[in-house]
């Protein structure tokens, strides 16, 4: 062998051995297997998505309980035009 | 996410090929196969979504080679010194069979480490440019050029 030409077209007069005849049916069949045997999603899977409903709920609770103690402490008053109209009519 | 018919048109379209890398890396026909197998099953239990099938395909193939390799290493380190020439051929002639040769050819390739049997693989029997082996495989293009010359160099003088 001269070169790595020549080694290079003596390579290519092979190839590489293909697969047994089995291998085929043997992958076919452990994936048949692999998928009944499938574990149900786990808790992590599904922990980021409860936690985001978590801190929605949590927040709305926050948010609707202090609107509330807001409410509670401010007196309601009539609306200005109202109060508008009233100084108009005492004027006149 | 595939099933198993995706599989089974997956292994169609590129299992062949797979197991011909597998088994250049690795230089064991059964071990080869083991390695095309685990690694399909395992694309269905993670569960991955293949927009590029093949070369996920290959570098798991990849990856699965070289941890049995190290594994091999750990656990027997006289196995990977020697050729293991385990089952069945490593090559076959794509045309007329020149036995003698084959198995000139066969032994070289066996007696080369796995790294440059995988580039001798990917340049001469795949056609791939040493870029394209580069991109493959993670490593410079001045690594793969350099295992392919001392891969050339060792079987040009094992075959005289």
């Amino acid at each position: 062998m001269r070169s790595s030409d020549d080694l290079d077209s003596v390579l290519k007069r092979f190839r590489p051995a293909g697969p047994p005849e089995g291998l085929r049916a043997r992958v076919v069949a452990a994936a048949g297997v692999a998928q009944a045997v499938r574990p149900a999603p786990a808790i992590a899977e599904w922990l980021p998505a409860a936690a985001a409903v978590l801190l929605v709920v949590l927040f709305h609770w926050l948010a609707a309980n202090e609107r509330q103690q807001i409410e509670s402490h401010v007196i309601p008053v009539a609306p200005i035009d109202h109060a508008a109209a009233l100084l108009a009519e005492f004027h006149e | 996410m595939p099933h198993r018919a995706d599989i089974g048109r997956l292994y169609d379209q590129c299992g062949a090929a797979l197991y011909r890398y597998a088994l250049m890396i690795l230089a064991d026909t059964s071990a080869a196969a083991d390695a095309v197998h685990d690694v399909f099953v395992a694309v269905l239990r993670r569960r991955v979504a293949l927009d590029h099938p093949e070369h996920y395909l290959r570098r798991a193939v990849r990856n699965e080679c070289y941890s049995v390799l190290r594994r091999r290493k750990t656990e027997t380190p006289a196995a990977v010194a020697a050729p293991s020439g385990t089952g069945g051929p490593l090559i076959e002639p794509v045309g007329s069979d020149d036995p003698d040769l084959r198995i000139a050819i066969e032994r070289a390739l066996g007696e080369l480490p796995a790294e440059q049997r995988e580039v001798v693989h990917l340049k001469a029997f795949e056609g791939m440019t040493f870029q394209e082996i580069a991109d493959a495989t993670g490593e410079s293009i001045n690594t793969v050029a350099s295992r392919y010359r001392y891969a050339m160099e060792k079987m040009r003088a094992q075959l005289g």
